[in-house]
Parts: structure tokens; C-alpha cells; sequence
């Protein structure tokens, strides 16, 4: 479940900060403000680059698709999203100047709606104004429906006009140095509130705050699931206890027997103890064994790649086997000091 | 002494004093006694009531000696059983086994003497079921902390002395009745114990085979064993050779297996002319025959003997 989390979150990069801002009529920034603080802290951070998110509906003839992403970028965003091209070329600096209506589609967009005709130069109705493609993404996902193949990218200041605003609210940094990210959000908030003078209208998060903070929601489900084990080991643990209590009684004769020919109490103990730890440790074993069956079986059909990890398996034996001679060792006491003459005489 | 009650009528017995005591083994009071029971009180709490299952007993028993104690349910004899098995300590009173004081020690003190010196044989055999009988066998020398080898020799050569040396693989419910008492004896006998204790060997035996245990044991005594015999039936104590009779926690007769007989032929005769002529001079030489016929005839032919 982490693991499923974490991988899908670390693709999108842990070297990004978002920043997003709330232009208003006096105080406001635009992408040339923002080049201005890269290119001051050069140091810092390796590029940036504002994105426009479209919403909207892809046409090419009849084919329709409104799962697309679909974002107005700059010509780095390429570096930033770690895209690799497959065909043609991307964004360019001077499509951006002249406001060029072309874009660039991902595979998965370039399979759907062209059926693997070769996209470059046909026409892409986007929210029915039509833009030339100039070039397709290598695979990047598994070209699913959703996933990072879905999307199309634009020149941002052709983008503006779709989302019929001027105003360019939210922007990508990428920092050179993952370990320097709190010192540059410390940098960008500080530039930026030179601008705002109100911290409440801008904000910059990095995608390692957002991936902490699914980490610890997948943590506490991880904590809530330890806790329905603990419960289920504890009734176990007294079904152990029962079923060695009923083994003791069951078995009062022998026991009266084996001490009758000299068995001392830590002898009878020992048997008792040792007993109950096996038989929980092959009930561990065996569980262990279904577990991971049933986690990887069942994590198939729901489409995670669900992995038992070894530290719970130690975890989970080592507790199976200890509640085993921990429960075990009530009744074995009981066992150990019944009294010959008594366990003798029972049938 | 030999006061006993016999149909509500006080039987004072009056057997020769020159009762042979050829069966008796040439023992010297002097030697230091196997078991010796000194003033022993066992004492039960029932509710507000005080049973009194062992009342100021006193014993002696020697090496090489062959004795039965026989009492009705209720007399006290499991009891004292119980004592002289290490298997409970008395109220108070001491007993000194082999030389060292058992009265007072703990659990475990107890468990090394039993496993040291008493070989136990039950009436219900007390075998474990789901072992062989070689592992039953095997099983005081485990305790003892004896290497597996040495061990596994010792439980054949026992098993072999009670003939089912061939037998080891079996398991204990797959033996008849017999079988089952024999390997419980292999069990006993393995670990060259001091001291033989049989709490009604043959109870839960057909006569037939309750004869060749009886005669096993005794062939154990003429080897040199010090067996003891805890029973009920007063045909089966007379296979001894020395009866202690257990009554109301104490000894009401202590003597040799002759003179009991004496006892219990005067006893189970209806008429008291008879009982007075059995009581004569000539009661011995009667009795004498009795007993020489009683040994030649099966076990079994004597069982209406009790009082």
C-alpha cells in the first residue's frame, strides 16, 4: 500500500516546488517576474515554468477525449516533467512569444484519437479551437487513461486565452539540490512576499511536503490495521491459553504418570512450554504462507502490486511463536505442580 | 497386638509361637531398615471434620524383604502407599528411605527419590499410550538424565527380562492386559530402583494371568528385590512373605504370610467349634496344609478368603 503510494508520487519528482499566487489589481507577478527570481538564484534552482491548467474536451474529427490533462507550459517544462520526445519537437521559446497555436500530445492521446497515423502536423481541436501538433511524447506511464501519457502541452501564453484569463497563477520550480528544499521555499516565499505583503495570497508547497503527507495518512491506516492484528492476536492468544488448559486437563494422567517416574516440575514446564510454542509457530508459519498468497493473489485482482515485507514476516512469527509459550505457560505451570497423587488418580 | 475384628467378635489368635519362620529371610534387626515409618500421621480436612487416614503408624521394612500390606478401601493402606512412594509427605511423623529423611522434602526433592530409588507398578499400568513401549520403558531413565544409548539398551534388557523384548515397537493398547502389567514391571525394573512398589498389580487381571505376575514378582524377590505390595485382597497378600494389615490408619497385624493365613481360614469358618479347633495345637499343621494345597491349586480357588 506505501509502496504503491510512494512509487506513483515519486515519478512526478520530488525536486519540484509548486507556487501558486493570487494575482490582484495592485500587487500581481507574471512569468517575467518570476524569471527575474530564477535567474537570481541560478545557484538554487535549475529551471521554472509556468503552467496554465486547460480544462477541456480533445477533438481530431469524431474522436472525442476529456480525460486529458491539458496544460499551458514553457518551453522547460520539458526538464521539469522529465519528458523525453518521441517525434518532432516541443514548446519553443518563440511560440511562446507569438502566442503559436501548436501544441504537444503524450502517447496515450496520440493513440487514442490517431489510431498510430503519425500525429505531427494534423490539427487538435482543443475546446474546439484548433491547434497543430508539433509533437509526441515518449511513454512515460503505461499509456493508461488518467495517467501521465494523457496529456497535452501548450505554449502558456496560448493557454491564457483558452482559460480566457490573463492571469498565470501557479508556476514550477526545480531545485538543484533536493536536500536545499526548505532554505529555497524559504527564498521563494521571501521574494514573493516582498511582492504580496500578504502571505495569503501565495502559497509554496514541494511535492516531498504532499508525499509526506500521504505517508502519514498511509501510516496511520498501516497503525489501524496493526491494531485489528493485535486484537486478533490477543483472542488468539487465549484460544492458545484454552486449547492448553483443555490439553492439561486432558492429559492430567500422563502428567501424573511422567511424575510418578521422576519427572521435576521445570521437566514437565519445559514440555508443556515447548509444546504450545511449536504448535503456534506452525500456526504462524501456515498463516504467514496464506497471507502472503492472499496479499499478493488478491493485491493482483484489485490492481496493486501488493509485496509482503520481510520485517512484518519476522514481526508477525517471532509473535506467533511467542504468544504460543507465553499463553502456553499458564496452564504448563498449572500442569507442572499438580499434584501426582491427584493426576494419578484422574482418568 | 494381633487383635482382630472378625465378625463383631474379638478372635484372639493363638498361633504357635514356633510358626516357622523359614519363609522369613534370615534378617538381622540389626541391619538399617530400607523403609522405616516413624510415628506417622497423615491427616485430611474435610469440611470441619479431621480424617485421620494415618494414625501414629509405625514400620519397618528391610532390604530383600517381600511384603504385602493389605486393608479394606478406606483403611488407610493408599494412604500410607502413598508415603512409602514418595508420591506425599505426612502430617507429621518422619520417614527415612535408604537412609535420608523424605518426610519433609519439597516437589521436587521428592521426584528424584521416586525416580532413584522406587520402581512403581500400577493397577491401570499407567502406560503412555502414544509412545512404544521401548520410549515407555525408557522413560525414568530420561529423568534420570541417562545418554539416549545407554538408556535404549537399558529398556531392552528390561524388556527382554519380562519377554517382550521382540515387542518394543508396540505400542501399549496393541498388548493384552498382561502384556501391559509386564512392561509396566520392565518400567519399574529399569532403573535398578531399591525398592518395588506394586499398588494392586493384578486388580485389573484376569487370574490366570494375575498368577504369572504374582510369581514374576516373587522370582524378582528370590534376585534379591525389596517388593512391596499394596492390595485389598487377603489371597493376593498371601503371596508374600511378610503381611502388614492396614486398619483405621494403623497396623492391626504384622507378621508372616503363615500366620495370616491362620488368621483368615479361622475366620471364614461358620461355627465357632470349628474356629476353636483351627485356634488348637493342631491348627498349624492344618493350616500348613491348607497352604501347601492353596499354593498348588490356581490362584483364584481361595478368593472367598476375606475378613
Amino acid at each position: 500500500m506505501t509502496d504503491y503510494i510512494s512509487d506513483s508520487f515519486s515519478d512526478l519528482g520530488t525536486d519540484q516546488i509548486s507556487v501558486s499566487v493570487t494575482n490582484t489589481s495592485t500587487r500581481s507577478i507574471d512569468p517575467d517576474d518570476m524569471y527575474a527570481i530564477l535567474e537570481e538564484n541560478d545557484d538554487l534552482f535549475t529551471t521554472m515554468s509556468p503552467t496554465v491548467t486547460v480544462g477541456g474536451q480533445l477533438k481530431n474529427g469524431s474522436e472525442t477525449s476529456s480525460t486529458a490533462s491539458i496544460r499551458g507550459v514553457s518551453e522547460d517544462y520539458m526538464t521539469v516533467g522529465a519528458y523525453t520526445l518521441s517525434s518532432g519537437r516541443f514548446i519553443q521559446y518563440s511560440d511562446i512569444l507569438s502566442r503559436q497555436k501548436v501544441c504537444v500530445i503524450g502517447s496515450y492521446v496520440a493513440q487514442s484519437l490517431y489510431f498510430g497515423e503519425s500525429p505531427l502536423g494534423q490539427t487538435l481541436k482543443i475546446n474546439g479551437e484548433a491547434y497543430t501538433i508539433v509533437g509526441v511524447l515518449e511513454e512515460k506511464a503505461d499509456s493508461e487513461e488518467g495517467s501521465s501519457d494523457d496529456c497535452v502541452f501548450l505554449p502558456y501564453s496560448s493557454a491564457t486565452k483558452l482559460t480566457r484569463s490573463a492571469d498565470i497563477s501557479s508556476y514550477t520550480f526545480i531545485v538543484r539540490d533536493t536536500n536545499t528544499m526548505e532554505y529555497c521555499k524559504s527564498i521563494l516565499k521571501n521574494d514573493l512576499f516582498e511582492v504580496f505583503r500578504d502571505e495569503d495570497l501565495y502559497d509554496v508547497t514541494s511535492l516531498s511536503e504532499m508525499l509526506e503527507m500521504v505517508e502519514s495518512m498511509t501510516g496511520t491506516m498501516t497503525l489501524l490495521l496493526v491494531g485489528i492484528a493485535a486484537i486478533s492476536l490477543l483472542v488468539a492468544g487465549i484460544g492458545i491459553m484454552n486449547i492448553m488448559l483443555v490439553s492439561v486437563t486432558e492429559r492430567t494422567r500422563e502428567i501424573g504418570i511422567r511424575k510418578s517416574l521422576g519427572a521435576k516440575q521445570h521437566t514437565i514446564l519445559q514440555q508443556f512450554v515447548i509444546e504450545a510454542g511449536v504448535t503456534s509457530a506452525i500456526g504462524g508459519i501456515l498463516g504467514i504462507l496464506l497471507g502472503s498468497t492472499l496479499t499478493i493473489s488478491l493485491g493482483g485482482l484489485i490492481g496493486l502490486e501488493a509485496m509482503p515485507s520481510l520485517q512484518w514476516i519476522t514481526i508477525s512469527f517471532c509473535i506467533s511463536a511467542g504468544i504460543g509459550i507465553v499463553f502456553g505457560y499458564m496452564p504448563a505451570r498449572r500442569a507442572a505442580k499438580l499434584n501426582p497423587i491427584d493426576a494419578l488418580r484422574s482418568e | 497386638m494381633k487383635n482382630i475384628f472378625c465378625r463383631n467378635k474379638i478372635l484372639q489368635t493363638s498361633v504357635p509361637h514356633t510358626a516357622p519362620s523359614d519363609a522369613h529371610r534370615s534378617i538381622s534387626k540389626k541391619d538399617v531398615p530400607l523403609i522405616e515409618l516413624r510415628d506417622i500421621y497423615k491427616i485430611y480436612h474435610m469440611g470441619d471434620m479431621d480424617v485421620h487416614a494415618s494414625d501414629g503408624l509405625s514400620l519397618k521394612i528391610y532390604r530383600g524383604e517381600f511384603v504385602s500390606i493389605v486393608g479394606k478401601s478406606g483403611s488407610g493402606k493408599s494412604t500410607i502407599m502413598n508415603i512409602i512412594g514418595a508420591l506425599d509427605i505426612p502430617t507429621s511423623g518422619q520417614y527415612i528411605l535408604g537412609g535420608q529423611d523424605v518426610s519433609t522434602m519439597k516437589d521436587d526433592q521428592l521426584a528424584e527419590v521416586r525416580n532413584k530409588t522406587i520402581g512403581f507398578i500400577f493397577q491401570q499400568y499407567n502406560l503412555l499410550p502414544k509412545q512404544n513401549l521401548l520410549e515407555n520403558v525408557e522413560l525414568p531413565l530420561v529423568y534420570a538424565g541417562v545418554g539416549k544409548k545407554e538408556r535404549e539398551q537399558r529398556a531392552l534388557k528390561s524388556l527382554e527380562k519380562v519377554g517382550l523384548g521382540d515387542k518394543w515397537r508396540y505400542f501399549p493398547l496393541q498388548l493384552s492386559g498382561g502384556q501391559q502389567q509386564r512392561v509396566s514391571i520392565a518400567r519399574a525394573l529399569v532403573g535398578n530402583p531399591s525398592l518395588i512398589l506394586a499398588d494392586e498389580p493384578t486388580g485389573a487381571l484376569d487370574s490366570r494371568t494375575s498368577r504369572d505376575v504374582l510369581d514374576f514378582l516373587k522370582q524378582l524377590h528370590d534376585e534379591g528385590n525389596t517388593i512391596v505390595i499394596i492390595t485389598h485382597d487377603s489371597s493376593i497378600a498371601l503371596e508374600a512373605e511378610r503381611v502388614v494389615r492396614i486398619q483405621d490408619g494403623n497396623i492391626t497385624f504384622d507378621g508372616s504370610a503363615d500366620e495370616y493365613g491362620v488368621i483368615i481360614l479361622t475366620c471364614n469358618l461358620k461355627h465357632p467349634e470349628q474356629q476353636d479347633a483351627l485356634l488348637s495345637y493342631d491348627a498349624w499343621h492344618y493350616y500348613r496344609r491348607c497352604v501347601r494345597d492353596y499354593s498348588c491349586q490356581p490362584h483364584g480357588k481361595h478368593d472367598g478368603l476375606y475378613f
